[in-house]
């Protein structure tokens, strides 16, 4: 049996033998048994053939009886067995034939015998219509013996071979049963050995490996998982049981360092956890204590919002009353405003009355200019008057007083006319100091009207500005109310915060416990894998 | 620009004003202006010729050239004139400042200043014109007519002056001027 079959092809192997031995005995009992049912068949069939060939025989006899009597007696109720016969035979004939329609022998027999027995018949059908008709009857007895003898020794040999066939089945059968015993005992021997050798040699290749898996299991189970490579060379699922328990090991071997790792990260993490929470668990006290600052803190910014909404309230009255009052600035400006430029009007108007004195000043410096003209002719013209007086002696003399006083009269025109002089001077200085003091003055008022537009727009922006604070105020004051929810919310809030946070360092206390069992737990895991040898 | 606010008082300003207006109106002087003037025109006439006058003193016309106060002997005048430019004689000496028509005379007119070595100005000033020579002096202003007395004790500073009175006027000796080249070079006429 090869090493590469599996134990169900083993198993199977072995089972095929057994069973081909049990086909073996049993299809020769069955051809046996049925050898010995168609002999017994056949022996019926040969006794019964017989049986029909005597029966055949006897109705004859029955005819002759019947016609011999009838003869006899001539009374027609002997012929009743005549006439049963006569009914009957052809039946039986046929059977006879159909019985062996299977024997060539006895079919050429039985072809022979027919006409005998219609020559029979007719001979003695022959005799009885002459007894009817009271014809002197001879019997030609010879004729029937003769006839009947035929038949006879027909049919002794027809019963012959029947005989002798029934014989010869007899003896097949004796042959048949003593073989088919033979044949039962020897196979079923052979057959019990063939089932005990396979058995022994599955048995064999099933337990040696099966005991080797068996004892890695067990080490297994008692922890040892240090390396060794089952030494199995077949392939069937044993072989591969084997191998499954040797990456079992392997696995298990692999899986245990694992734990072994785990455990110890484990262990750490465990550390860690545990100081995670204690620094939670203070984490959470300086919460709650912030919170409570915080809650102070809202309060006291509550406070103010209320205080900073009131004086919202008053600062809008405020400007209430000074957008009122920007307004009726604002009138003011206006028709400030207009006056100035009503005051521009009438100073330009100045100006230009000054300006026509000032050109009327060109004038009298003109005349001023030809009077003081004069007054140098006529200087030196009294200069050369003394001159003539001079050269004229001491009869000059009277000529020379009147000469001086032209020359007197002559400077003091002079001098009258720089006096003259220097006043225009001084009035067209003073023309142009009130020009430039008018020309001073216009841009004062033009200054003063932007200032004044400025001023107007500034009250306007005021007003605007004023409006839109109060707008800000009201919005401040509503905001402020907002606040106050708000405030509130947030209180409500800091005292959830607060609650939580209490929760919280609980949750904290039995996260702590939680992490020293898992410490504990981790130090057990490496207990328990420390167990396994690797 | 008086940045002083001071209240203005219109009806004294129109009281002025109104003033102002009625004496330009008139076109008169006052009565006792009048008589101020006449009074001091007859004081003068009738104030009588000092002794001083007829003895050392004499007439002197009073120039002014480059600021400084000349005096010119009235009897050496003949006529003081406007000054109006003259034609310019190119190729003269430099104190010659050009020529002059007096009614159909020509004068070459000689600028004192230069002759004396005193910066003169820019303005045309007068024309004097000496009697009984064809010279004519250039000079800034012809002011006045004088009665002077040398002071004895002044030395004159320059060959062309002949004497200086007490306060500090100096007389030119016209002579001494005349004798000056610029008169007698190739255009003059002696």
């Amino acid at each position: 049996m090869g090493t590469k079959w599996t134990v169900g092809r083993k198993l199977a192997a072995g089972f095929a033998v057994a069973l081909t031995a049990l086909l073996v005995v049993g299809a020769v009992s069955y051809r046996s048994m049925s050898q010995l049912i168609e002999n017994a068949a056949w022996v019926a069939h040969t006794h019964e053939v017989l049986q029909e060939l005597e029966s055949l025989l006897s109705l004859l006899k029955d005819a002759e009886t019947g016609q011999r009597g009838y003869l006899i007696s001539r009374q027609k109720s002997f012929l009743e067995p005549y006439t049963v016969a006569l009914t009957r035979y052809p039946d039986r004939f046929r059977e006879i034939r159909k019985l062996t329609s299977d024997n060539p022998n006895q079919q050429r027999r039985l072809d022979t015998l027919e006409p005998l027995l219609v020559a029979r018949v007719d001979v003695l059908r022959a005799n009885i219509e002459k007894q009817d008709k009271d014809e002197k009857v001879t019997i030609d007895l010879s004729r029937g013996k003769q006839l009947m003898d035929d038949i006879r020794r027909v049919v002794q040999d027809m019963e012959a071979e029947e005989r002798d066939l029934l014989d010869r089945r007899v003896a097949d059968e004796a042959e048949s049963v003593r073989i088919a015993k033979l044949v039962i005992v020897l196979g079923s021997l052979v057959a019990v050995v063939l089932v005990a050798v396979i058995g022994v040699v599955i048995t064999r290749g099933i337990t040696g490996p099966l005991r080797t898996v068996t004892d890695l299991s067990r080490r297994v189970a008692e922890g040892d998982l240090r390396d060794e490579t089952l030494t199995i060379t077949s392939s069937d699922e044993i072989a591969q049981l084997a191998g499954t328990a040797d990456r079992m090991l392997k696995s298990l071997r692999d899986l245990t360092g694992r734990i072994s790792s785990v455990t110890a990260t484990l262990g750490g993490a465990a550390a860690e956890i545990l100081a995670s929470v204690q620094q939670q668990a203070a984490g959470t006290k300086e919460q709650a204590a912030t919170v409570q600052e915080i809650t102070t803190t809202m309060e006291e910014i509550s406070q103010s919002g209320a205080q900073i909404s009131g004086k919202a309230k008053q600062v809008a009255a405020a400007a209430e009353a000074a957008s009122a009052a920007s307004a009726s600035g604002s009138r003011a400006v206006q028709e400030m405003s207009r006056g100035m430029a009503a005051i521009r009007e009438q100073v330009e108007e100045v100006a230009e009355n000054i300006v026509g004195v000032s050109e009327k000043t060109q004038a009298v410096g003109e005349i001023i200019a030809t009077v003081n003209d004069i007054a140098e002719r006529s200087n030196l013209l009294a200069l050369n008057a003394a001159i003539e007086a001079a050269g004229a002696g001491d009869h000059g003399s009277r000529f020379s007083v009147v000469a001086d006083e032209m020359k007197n009269l002559a400077d003091q025109a002079k001098d009258s006319t720089v006096q003259v002089r220097t006043i225009l001077g001084e009035i067209q200085k003073g023309i142009n100091t009130s020009v430039m003091l008018t020309e001073e003055a216009v841009k004062r008022v033009e200054a003063g009207k932007q200032q004044a537009d400025v001023t107007e727009q500034t009250i306007r922006q005021l007003a605007e500005t004023t409006v839109e604070s109060v707008r800000a105020f009201e919005q401040i004051v509503g905001a402020g109310g907002q606040q106050q929810i708000g405030f509130e919310q947030v209180a409500q809030g800091m005292r959830d915060i607060r609650q939580a946070a209490s929760q919280t360092a609980a949750s904290t206390t039995q996260l702590e416990a939680a992490a020293a069992n898992l410490t504990a737990l981790g130090r057990a895991l490496n207990e328990a894998v420390g167990r396994y040898k690797l | 620009m008086t940045p002083k606010r001071r209240r203005i008082d219109w009806d004294q300003l129109r009281t002025r004003l109104a003033a102002a207006r009625e004496a330009a109106a008139d076109h008169v002087l006052s009565p006792e202006r009048v008589e101020a003037i006449y009074r001091e025109r007859a004081e003068a006439l009738a104030r009588p010729r000092t002794e001083a006058d007829r003895a050392s003193g004499f007439r002197v016309l009073e120039v002014e050239v480059g600021g400084e106060r000349f005096g010119v002997d009235l009897r050496d005048v003949a006529e003081v004139l406007p000054f109006d430019g003259g034609t310019p004689v190119p190729g003269g000496p430099s104190e010659l400042v050009g020529v002059v028509n007096v009614r159909g005379d020509l004068r070459s007119v000689t600028d004192l200043g230069r002759l004396l070595g005193v910066t003169g100005s820019n303005i045309l000033g007068f024309v004097v014109l000496i009697r009984g020579a064809e010279a004519a002096l250039r000079v800034d202003r012809a002011e006045a007519v004088r009665t002077i007395e040398l002071a004895a004790d002044a030395r004159p500073d320059s060959p062309f002056v002949r004497g200086v009175t007490a306060d500090r006027l100096r007389v030119l000796d016209t002579a001494a001027l005349l004798a000056h080249p610029v008169f007698r070079g190739p255009s003059g006429k002696e």
